[in-house]
């Protein structure tokens, strides 16, 4: 049951993870590889502010310490991402890819070499009051957020930053703002995830941030379909879950179970390119 | 000058190194003229509308537009303020539908009647703060009006196509129409007859002289087409480079030497 609501709570977290990058990424077509950064930022603050501050404002309200946690936390990465973005975003295709990657990786060494939050121990006795029944709602209100923007004249413009941003300066929108502003929310919604994984899993360690953390979360973007939220929620799904299931299936598979799912990814990889659901939404419009 | 004009050149040049792309170009267009822009490849007409929506910055020389100076203004402010270029190289957005190519040129419009926040928070359990309903209804509106736009160039029936799929033909009205939404008050065209036949190019003259009464916009064009050049514009500036060779009404043009010269060619009666 604990493995179980667990879980769950992962992919309450990585649908938030995979949804802010693909308003990054996906529909407005920039391409950051530092995600895992931000929710590092979020976590580490969140944890912090949660853990050293929290105790001396003596109010035993577990869900509004929750609460508080990860609006600071959203600030935090948001305020990161804002003056990255500054730097950062005049930059297009590889180039920004090369920039927020090393953003990701700053994060972590710095992370590794504060010894107020662990360093390379970890962040250990984090308050366990997140939960999957506190992570799911929030994931669930995220998407809806996410497609409310999808679905309306800021999520067209995004798309048209995507598609061709001279011609779309030249109606005038203005691009650089707008971009600005996008990095900032699925950066800021990137540390949300982070104090509701962090007061989930009690304990926190820079590892758990790693490249490999940032890439997860873009495969299972691309996954999804590069633009499309319920894509990225189905390719959560693929890429947390299966393996999980996987694993459960018994020894015989179990043991074989990355095989089966390398095959299934080159398979689907082979059939979708453009991914699950390439730009399109379950359910339609809006 | 006694009345005053919507778009003033003043001595506009531009130099990439060594090279004088536009060298002191000076212009006045009146509301609702159309100018033609003509010149030998090289001669600096792409290079002056990039100028003149502020992909380029001038070296030397002020923009005045509608009496104030936007020689700094981004592209984005530019559009804004009512300057709509179309691209010689067609630029839609290809994987969106055509709707959504128009709706898009709307969106300075329609950020104005709804927030962010409104767009944001547009749940049913959130209806008391009226975002749903609002945000509904603005765009119901733009679609219409859209659609009603995109009837008149004949595309309402492709509306829900993906732009990239239209015929070359469509996608150079869809621009035009895409840059109308925009709301201009100067529409810059860049060869909007390039690639066309002569029927199409005479049903492009008639839809710019109809777009001109229609939506009361000056129009610029570069074109190489000398029969609908001299047969649209009221004004014809003729490049060479990066020099103005000419300036003047299609008769004058016509006949000026120094224009057979450098472009027109002799042997050809016009």
């Amino acid at each position: 049951m604990a493995y179980f609501s667990s879980l769950l709570a992962q992919f309450g977290i990585f649908v938030i993870l995979a949804t802010s990058l693909n308003l990054i990424n996906g529909l407005t077509g920039m391409f950051c590889l530092g995600h895992a950064g931000l929710w590092a930022i979020g976590a580490y603050v969140g944890s912090a502010f949660s853990v050293f501050v929290w105790p001396s404002l003596q109010i035993d309200f577990p869900l509004l310490q929750l609460a508080c946690s990860c609006v600071v936390a959203m600030i935090a990465s948001g305020a990161v991402a804002f003056i990255v973005g500054v730097a950062c975003l005049r930059l297009k295709g590889d180039y920004l890819a090369i920039a927020t990657l090393g953003l990701g990786e700053i994060v972590k060494v710095l992370l590794t070499n504060w010894e107020l939050v662990g360093g390379p121990r970890g962040f250990t006795g984090i308050p366990p009051i997140s939960s999957a029944a506190v992570i799911l709602p929030v994931a669930f209100l995220c998407l809806v957020l996410l497609l409310n923007v999808r679905y309306s004249s800021f999520g067209r413009a995004l798309m048209s930053i995507r598609e061709d941003e001279l011609a779309s300066n030249s109606l005038g929108i203005s691009t650089t703002k707008m971009k600005i502003v996008v990095f900032v929310l699925g950066s800021s919604l990137a540390g949300l995830a982070g104090p509701l994984y962090a007061h989930e899993q009690q304990f926190l360690h820079p590892e758990n941030f790693n490249f490999m953390a940032s890439v997860l979360i873009l495969l299972q973007v691309i996954l999804g379909g590069m633009g499309s939220f319920t894509g990225s929620v189905l390719g959560v799904l693929f890429l947390l879950i299966l393996p999980e299931v996987l694993k459960s299936l018994g020894p015989e598979i179990a043991q074989w179970r990355m095989v089966l799912y390398s095959l299934l990814l080159i398979v689907l990889m082979l059939l979708r390119p453009q991914g699950i659901l390439g730009k399109k939404e379950l359910g339609g419009t809006w | 000058m006694v009345e005053s004009s919507l778009l003033q050149l003043k001595n506009l040049s531009l130099s990439f190194g060594g090279l004088l792309a536009v060298n002191s170009v000076s212009l006045s267009i009146q509301e609702k003229e159309i100018w033609g822009i003509i010149g030998p490849n090289g001669a600096g007409k792409t290079t002056l509308f990039n100028i003149l929506t502020g992909i380029y910055a001038p070296s030397r020389g002020d923009i005045i537009f509608q009496e104030n100076n936007i020689t700094n203004l981004t592209s984005a402010q530019r559009g804004r303020l009512g300057i709509v270029r179309t691209f010689q190289n067609i630029r839609l957005f290809k994987d969106l539908t055509v709707l959504e190519n128009v709706l898009i040129a709307y969106h300075s419009s329609m950020v104005k009647e709804y927030s962010l926040l409104e767009c944001l928070f547009r749940f049913p359990f959130f209806s008391f703060l009226g975002g749903a309903k609002k945000v509904k209804e603005v765009e119901k509106n733009y679609k219409e009006k859209a659609l009603r736009l995109l009837k008149k160039f004949n595309l309402e029936s492709k509306s829900e196509l993906l732009a990239g799929s239209l015929s070359y033909g469509d996608q150079r009205r869809l621009e035009i129409v895409r840059a109308l939404s925009a709301n201009p008050k100067i529409l810059l065209l860049d060869e909007p007859a390039a690639g066309m036949n002569p029927e199409e190019t005479e049903a492009l003259k008639n839809l710019l002289f109809w777009i001109r009464e229609e939506f009361s916009v000056s129009i610029i064009l570069i074109e190489h087409d000398m029969n609908l050049v001299l047969s649209l514009c009221e004004k014809i500036l003729v490049m060479h480079h990066g020099n103005e060779l000419a300036t003047g009404s299609p008769e004058a043009i016509k006949n000026n030497p120094e224009v057979i010269k450098a472009y027109l060619g002799t042997g050809t009666s016009w």
